[in-house]
């Protein structure tokens, strides 16, 4: 079976991941199924402790799941070694974060260029495609400026186009509007559904932005570690309890 | 049955690494500053006292050292040696987020150590010179103030040149040995630990 008529780039069958603490068991997840097809921008939705990160790092092969399997193009993750894991995360999963992430003493091409080496790039190439890559997100001018010579925004560009590379299967986003005002949030949504639709890549963001329901083809609504509902955008009826936490409902 | 596509090994050729490691030393200057003057100190001290040795073996009176200066010269080493692990604890601590991102984009283990050894050796090999270059006036000071300065000069150029291969070797091993365990620590760390890490 060939990966392209396959349909389904990340497959979650019953994710459990718990965390003991003395006597306490945290149930970061608890019984996570989902199935993303190629190409499809899914969001995770759900308030801060309803266990998205740990799902982020479960997919992203960041971390091991205490129960259950998880699939990136029909890989099971688990039965990877080290070395192997380290290939799916250099030209299969493309990571973007919250804090951006950049390593700060190199530059933004530097930056972008960094995982093409790991995955054995040679140097021509490298700089072909990561001034490509900047120029794509609109940074084409702002090739030899360090991260601190960037605002958020750019530098979530920078992210972007790192995490676009090595053309993964599919990109992680957590929380990547969540150290970005309201506009430029809105601007690196944008970026993400564009690059989702130009490059067919599949796009899973874990967040609790509203903006980002608009671009999304579908919503996980992640509560207590357990997806409580999964909708399609035009399904989503949005009540106010949802944006409450657990506390108050 | 699994992907069709063959998984390959990542890789972080040495010249790249070495790129980035002069990065991080000359955009940490004042860490680095700091680091090699710990090794410069002891560095010093023994080339002083091994150039010393070598132009009283020539006068041919025994030409030994005394212990007491042995003595300060190991305590040098042992001060130097703290100095260099607690530096890269620290730089270990500071990058550690550094290091999750890194194993993102495809780094092993073994590119981590590469890594920060590679740092290691570099500011060993400054330290080792910078060390030698002060222990040749020092040595001419103290072996003028204890006999005369004619016996420095019976020193020979082989003498010097062993010497200085002398200081730069040990300081490089002092600096990589050192390095090692918080390095190592830092490289085994999970990613997912490694990037909710906050200093």
């Amino acid at each position: 079976m060939s990966t392209l008529s396959y349909p389904y780039t990340v497959e979650v069958h019953g994710v459990k991941k718990y965390y003991y603490m003395g006597q306490n068991v945290v149930k970061a997840l608890d019984g996570v199924d989902l199935k993303i097809l190629r190409g499809e921008y899914v969001s995770i939705m759900g308030p801060s402790g309803s266990g998205k990160t740990t799902l982020f790092n479960m997919v992203g092969g960041l971390d091991r799941p205490t129960e259950g399997k998880v699939y990136i193009d029909e890989v099971d993750i688990a039965k990877l070694d080290a070395y192997e894991l380290a290939w799916l995360r250099c030209r299969k999963i493309g990571y973007i974060f919250q804090t951006f992430n950049l390593i700060p003493v190199l530059t933004a091409l530097e930056n972008v260029t960094l995982p093409m080496i790991f995955a054995g790039l040679g140097a021509e190439e490298r700089y072909k495609k990561g001034v490509e890559l900047l120029k794509r997100v609109g940074l084409g001018d702002r090739l030899n400026h360090k991260p601190v010579q960037l605002s958020g925004g750019q530098q979530q560009r920078v992210a972007i186009a790192r995490a676009l590379a090595n053309d993964p299967s599919i990109v992680l986003a957590d929380e990547p509007t969540g150290n970005l005002d309201l506009e430029t949030g809105r601007q690196i949504i944008e970026l993400l559904k564009e690059l989702n639709r130009e490059k067919n890549v599949t796009v899973m963001t874990a967040t609790h932005d509203l903006k980002m329901l608009d671009v999304s083809d579908r919503i996980a609504w992640l509560r207590d570690g357990k997806i409580i509902r999964l909708e399609k955008r035009a399904e989503v009826k949005l009540k106010v309890y949802e944006l409450k936490t657990k506390e108050e409902k | 049955m699994a992907s069709e596509e063959k998984m390959g090994l990542t890789r972080f050729p040495l010249d790249e690494a070495f790129k980035l490691v002069i990065e991080n030393v000359s955009r940490r200057l004042a860490r680095t500053a700091l680091t090699v003057s710990g090794i410069v100190l002891s560095i010093a001290f023994y080339s002083t006292l091994m150039m010393t040795a070598k132009a009283l073996s020539k006068l041919g009176e025994g030409g030994a050292i005394s212990d007491y200066y042995i003595w300060m010269m190991i305590l040098a080493f042992i001060v130097s040696a703290a100095g260099i692990t607690n530096s890269v604890i620290m730089s270990v601590t500071e990058r550690t987020q550094e290091i999750g991102t890194m194993k993102c984009l495809g780094a092993l283990d073994i590119h981590i150590i590469e890594l920060f050894l590679l740092e290691s050796l570099i500011v060993g090999a400054i330290g080792g010179v910078l060390g030698f270059i002060i222990g040749i006036p020092a040595s001419y000071i103290l072996i003028s103030y204890s006999f005369s300065s004619d016996v420095f000069f019976t020193l020979t150029i082989r003498d010097i040149l062993r010497v200085m291969a002398g200081s730069i070797l040990i300081s490089i091993i002092l600096s990589v040995v050192m390095s090692i365990y918080p390095t190592y620590k830092a490289a085994k760390l999970n990613p997912a630990d490694a990037l909710r890490f906050i200093v």
